[in-house]
């Protein structure tokens, strides 16, 4: 198949700055699973100029190379030449895609889940969450975003979090037509279906004139973050992540938790909210304010920890399985009862995969508002909870 | 390469752990040098019955076989120079045995260095020398090649810390070599030639090396001179007065300049810059600190800072880690990096050299390294498409090792010789020593098929 990379000018000095120093074999999680240095960043970025230069061709295998980059950004990390390796695939996928010649097929049914549903699983909304729903308010210029893992896969964390709102005196609403946010097809390279679902998004959020906008998944926080400023009509919009304003309540007294949770957790950093926005220590504190809970950092933590393979689950699932174990191996190292986090694609794919050595995969809302007493149980905590 | 040898190999490692893919043949004839090469096979045997396997195959049919740790080499060394099967490796790479009673481990050959020092942490043990690229680079490359790194200069390079190896010679045979012990004159000291050997005597497969306890403290100081001789005069005066640094880095002010524009980092204004690493017992750290910073004023400095946190000092190492990217900034499109090393007495005067060789030959030549153990770095930089600055870059590069050799010191100090240096071989080597390495070589690969074409000039 015919394909050569045309990079624009700020990408072609990126990729030129990677001088093959092999430092990113130490990050990369894909080459972890593979040992094979055609899947790291330096691989990947030889395989780029290769392209360019005419001296291999695009084939299957090729494709696999650009499409199981898990975007992670753990490579940048380590990179002395601090080239942005993400921004390259991205848009090499982005000429794939406009080229007819990626992405894969299953890529392109989430697309068409997208277009037909307004979720990327194509799936409806519980009882559980309709109802909940219903008894928020009507209208409000502050919105919880609710994202399609969460509303459609794990709707505890959402009526859970609209509590905990609810307990901070927040009013908010969320959006009965809510869009996905697109984060994911961008990831792919379909950079003007991403477009477009983001045009529609905001034309909601302007409609319903929102001023404010919280997220529980860590994409929906980095496209409102930074595509959605980037569009005039929705550019003055604060976004914040639901582990963000939760500190804020801890620190303000808002929030008293109080009921002891006696567990030795290690908190799993999301590469979307960590890496890619830096927010490290808003999750971290709420647990630190948490009776009971004991946090352990892993040795592979903060900006170096490990990513779940959540972008690459589809449709590569055994290397997504690869990269869970890599990082369970790490937690059964540190002796933890468990694994908590604060994304729900990083819950979905850590609690898919948790061996029986792990007591439990938590997320931070939950254990929150159980320690506030709002709930009263939460799964696999039996036994920690008094 | 024969479809029949392609099917041999298969054979021997197993069809998942053999490619002859063209992007797999590219990515592994490639290290981080402008030395090129093209494999026709690259293996990733798993164990060394394999490579033994492999070795006669490779034995009886002459193909050249290129061992590969991490493909981290500043030399060109593990880059295939003639059609050959490329062997990594990468998928042996397990630590066997921590035996914190002997201080010692036991680890495959392709355990990165990182790894090694993350499983010890535990134990509170390390393996001091630490390449720039230990996060990457593994036991087995830099026993290969006898890396050194920062700390070489108190810690030594791994030459000083391998206690035994296993390795598969070219003609097949697994011969372990060396003891578990610290001391042992039974014999040759065959793992003393094979350290260093830069992969074209035998294929390392476990590396047996010793460890010791992390230091209780470790302290950093910068100190800022208006030349670098100013600076390597204080450097060398911090030796002789056995303080026994852990490091001592020099960078000088073109170096310092790009790191400044490259990480937004705030130098004070001057010529050079010392960083300076003192560990051990906390009274014996502050007690020698406080002699080298007046040494350091003794020797003119214009500014002396001790870092006062963790953070601090990381900071500044990672800076100087990055030196050579943000050479970039320089807009050159090729460097040569060099690992001259001179005596210590001589280095003052080696960064002089270099200073008035850069301006007659009217090439930039950043230096910085490890100045403790007067091991430079001057990175030769011009632009791959302008014939007059390639001439004057490679002028440049010969007077700067004819001067290393001048001074009594060294082409290659960690790096190794591989491809690069080759042609300045010559310069430090006479013919009849240079004989005699090369019947070592055939002693060891009669037939000349491990890592061909590497350190000895005629191959070139």
């Amino acid at each position: 198949m015919s394909f050569k990379p045309k990079l624009d000018k700020e990408l072609t000095y990126q990729l030129n700055k990677c001088f093959r120093c092999s430092f990113c074999r130490s990050q990369c999680p894909i080459y972890e699973s593979k040992k094979n240095e055609t899947w790291n960043a330096r691989g990947r970025m030889m395989a780029v100029q290769l392209l360019k230069e005419g001296k291999i061709t695009l084939d299957d295998k090729l494709i696999d190379r650009v499409y199981t980059c898990a975007l992670c950004k753990s490579c940048e990390e380590i990179c002395p030449g601090l080239v942005k390796v993400t921004d390259i695939i991205r848009q090499v996928r982005c000429q794939l895609a406009d080229e007819k010649k990626g992405p894969l097929p299953e890529h392109l049914q989430m697309l068409e889940n997208i277009n037909k549903t307004n979720n990327i699983l194509a799936k409806t909304r519980s009882k559980e969450i309709e109802e909940a729903i219903k008894n928020l308010p009507q209208k409000s210029d502050t919105i919880l975003y609710m994202g399609c893992v969460a509303q459609y896969v794990y709707p505890k964390q959402l009526t859970t979090l609209f509590k905990l709102l609810e307990k901070m005196n927040i009013k908010f609403t969320v959006l009965k037509d809510e869009v996905c946010c697109g984060n994911y097809l961008a990831e792919l390279g379909l950079k003007k279906d991403a477009e477009k679902v983001l045009l529609k998004t905001a034309k909601i959020l302007k409609d319903h004139n929102v001023k404010k906008i919280i997220t529980l998944c860590p994409m929906c926080y980095n496209t409102f973050k930074h595509d959605l400023q980037q569009l005039k009509v929705t550019s003055k919009i604060e976004v914040k992540h639901s582990t963000q304003l939760l500190e804020e309540a801890l620190n303000k007294g808002l929030l008293k938790p109080s009921r002891p949770v006696n567990m030795k957790l290690a908190y799993k950093d999301p590469c979307h909210l960590g890496r890619y926005a830096e927010v490290y220590d808003a999750p971290r504190n709420i647990l630190k304010m948490i009776k009971g809970v004991e946090l352990v950092e892993l040795d592979r933590t903060k900006e170096f920890s490990k990513c779940c393979g959540g972008t690459i689950r589809v449709p590569y699932s055994d290397l997504r399985n690869d990269l869970c174990k890599s990082f369970f191996d790490d937690v059964i190292v540190s002796k933890v009862d468990g694994v908590i986090t604060s994304c729900p694609t990083c819950f979905h794919n850590l609690y898919s995969t948790a061996p029986y050595d792990i007591k439990g995969v938590f997320d931070v809302q939950e254990i929150l508002a159980y320690s506030l007493g709002m709930i009263d149980e939460i799964e696999d905590l039996t036994g920690y909870l008094e | 390469m024969k479809k029949e040898y392609i099917d041999r190999l298969t054979t021997i490692v197993g069809s998942e752990n053999i490619s002859t893919e063209p992007l797999e043949l590219e990515v592994y004839s490639r290290d981080p040098t402008i030395v090129r090469g093209m494999a026709e096979a690259v293996v990733w045997p798993t164990d060394p019955e394999q490579i033994s396997k492999m070795m006669i195959f490779a034995n009886d049919t002459k193909v050249p076989v290129y061992p590969r740790g991490a493909g981290s080499s500043l030399s060109g060394g593990p880059v295939p120079t003639k059609p050959g099967i490329v062997l990594s490796l990468e998928r042996m790479n397990k630590i066997i045995d921590i035996d914190v009673d002997n201080l010692q481990f036991l680890a495959e050959a392709g355990v990165s260095i990182r790894e090694i020092n993350d499983a010890l942490k535990s134990h509170n043990l390390f393996i001091p020398p630490d390449p720039a690229s230990e996060v990457a680079c593994t036991i087995g490359g830099c026993v290969a090649n006898n890396a050194g790194g920062i700390h070489a200069v108190k810690y030594g390079t791994f030459e000083d810390w391998v206690l035994s190896l296993e390795v598969v010679l070219p003609t097949g045979e697994i011969i372990n070599t060396g003891s578990k012990t610290s001391k042992s004159v039974s014999g040759y000291n065959l793992k003393g030639i094979l350290t260093g050997s830069e992969g074209t005597l035998a294929i390392i497969t476990k590396v047996r090396a010793k460890i010791t306890a992390m230091p209780e403290t470790r302290m950093i100081t910068t100190a800022y001179f208006n030349t670098p001789e100013d600076a390597g005069r204080a450097s060398f005066k911090i030796m002789v007065q056995g303080l026994n640094p852990a490091a001592i880095e020099l960078l000088d002010k073109t170096t310092m300049n790009t790191i400044s524009q490259y990480l937004k980092m705030e130098f004070p204004p001057s010529g050079a810059m010392l960083i300076i690493e003192f560990d051990g017992a906390r009274n014996d750290v502050d007690m020698r600190m406080n002699k080298a910073e007046q040494i350091c004023k003794d020797e003119g400095v214009i500014e002396v800072k001790v870092s006062q946190t963790e953070e601090e000092s990381e900071k500044l190492w990672s800076a100087r880690k990055k030196a050579f990217q943000s050479l970039a900034i320089l807009g050159k499109t090729s460097i040569l990096i060099e690992d001259i090393t001179v005596p210590i007495s001589k280095v003052p005067e080696m960064l002089r050299r270099i200073h008035e060789i850069s301006k007659k030959h009217d090439t930039i030549v950043p230096t910085f390294g490890h100045v403790g153990d007067g091991n430079l770095h001057p990175h030769v930089l011009y632009n791959e498409d302008n014939q007059e600055e390639y001439d004057k870059a490679m002028a440049a590069t010969d007077e700067i090792f004819k001067t290393a050799i001048e001074l009594g010191g060294t082409i290659s100090g960690e790096h190794g010789v591989g491809v690069l240096k080759r042609k300045f071989f010559p310069l430090e080597h006479d013919p009849k020593e240079t004989e005699l390495m090369k019947k070592v070589k055939q002693l060891f690969d009669p037939n000349n098929i491990l890592n061909p074409n590497k350190i000895f000039p005629e191959d070139a």
